[in-house]
């Protein structure tokens, strides 16, 4: 039976988790996730739903510590261009998954990321169909050593069809060491998925 | 009279390959690129064995082997998958639950693949 305060031991335990939540209370799960990580462990955050500065804003104001964090923003070239920096490295699409990858890569390799957090999986399927998701995801599995995480945040609602959504995760679900309800988790009610 | 192997995969290379290795053993090889495919095929034709790709365009070899299961006319085939794909263990929960009877990985030695499916079919 899984509960809330279980999080931190299965982050650590575990290569591949899928994280579902709501929306609306997306960043107090966000704080949750980002706190139960091992501090030790640097970040890579993937930021497919919003952009990188409204992020690294949100998690300034919950004082988080983003000296861990190395974000990916795959939204905001989408508009303007934008000059990488220290902090954040700025994708030109997010269909573009072989950069992704590539960046990824790049991130756990030089910035020591041993945690990759998809914000989320679910908005990655504007741009993508289900199969190349599952793809990307079992390449990625398969390429990184198994003590490197990877997290996908699963949004319950939102604008992409709950059909689809669910079918992504039932894919997912394939490849994953576990799938939680956070809301549930939260709630401290035992989770099924 | 021959048993019949459907072979489900988006990979023509890797189809010819089984067909050739299972039609050597005197299997009858029906094959399918997509998993609509498939299910179109198992209207008229009756397998003993399907294997099946995880990860294909289009439904995934989960969604064809839930689509199997669910339609009375085709829940009781037997199917094994036949992939690249590395299941976790919730993974393999999952394959148990919707009864699948093996799950063969690529790549895979030619008298291991014969050997597994003579266990299913005989």
């Amino acid at each position: 039976m899984f509960r809330a305060a279980d999080l931190p031991k299965v982050i650590e335990n575990s290569q591949f988790l899928l994280l579902l939540l709501e929306e609306e209370v997306c960043m107090d799960r966000v704080e949750e996730i980002v706190k139960s990580i091992d501090k030790t462990n640097n970040i890579c955050y993937i930021c497919l739903s919003r952009p990188y500065e409204d992020i690294y804003s949100d998690m300034k104001n919950r004082d988080i510590d983003l000296s861990r964090f190395h974000f990916l923003d795959v939204l905001s070239s989408h508009y303007i261009e934008m000059q990488s920096n220290e902090n954040c490295t700025f994708i030109n699409s997010p269909a573009n998954l072989p950069v992704i990858r590539s960046e990824i890569s790049k991130a756990i390799r030089d910035k020591k990321c041993r945690v990759v957090v998809f914000d989320s999986i679910t908005a990655m399927l504007e741009y993508q169909g289900t199969s190349k998701i599952v793809r990307f995801t079992h390449d990625l599995l398969s390429g990184e050593r198994q003590e490197n995480k990877i997290l996908y945040l699963v949004l319950k609602h939102g604008i992409i069809p709950v059909e689809e959504n669910e079918k992504l995760v039932k894919d997912l679900v394939m490849f994953a060491d576990m799938a939680i309800d956070l809301n549930s988790a939260a709630n401290n009610k035992s989770i099924e998925y | 009279m021959a048993k019949k192997i459907m072979v489900v995969d988006d990979e023509e290379s890797l189809i010819e390959l089984v067909r050739a290795i299972l039609e050597h053993e005197k299997y009858e090889v029906i094959t399918s690129i997509s998993g609509e495919e498939c299910l179109k095929k198992l209207k008229t034709v009756k397998p003993d064995l399907i294997l099946l790709d995880m990860m294909m365009p289009g439904m995934s070899g989960r969604e064809v082997c839930e689509s199997i299961r669910q339609n009375p006319a085709t829940k009781d085939l037997k199917v094994a998958f036949l992939t690249v794909a590395k299941f976790s263990e919730a993974g393999k929960g999952v394959l148990e639950k919707m009864n699948v009877l093996d799950y063969i990985t690529k790549p895979f030695e030619n008298q291991d693949l014969v050997k597994r499916v003579k266990k299913i079919v005989g």
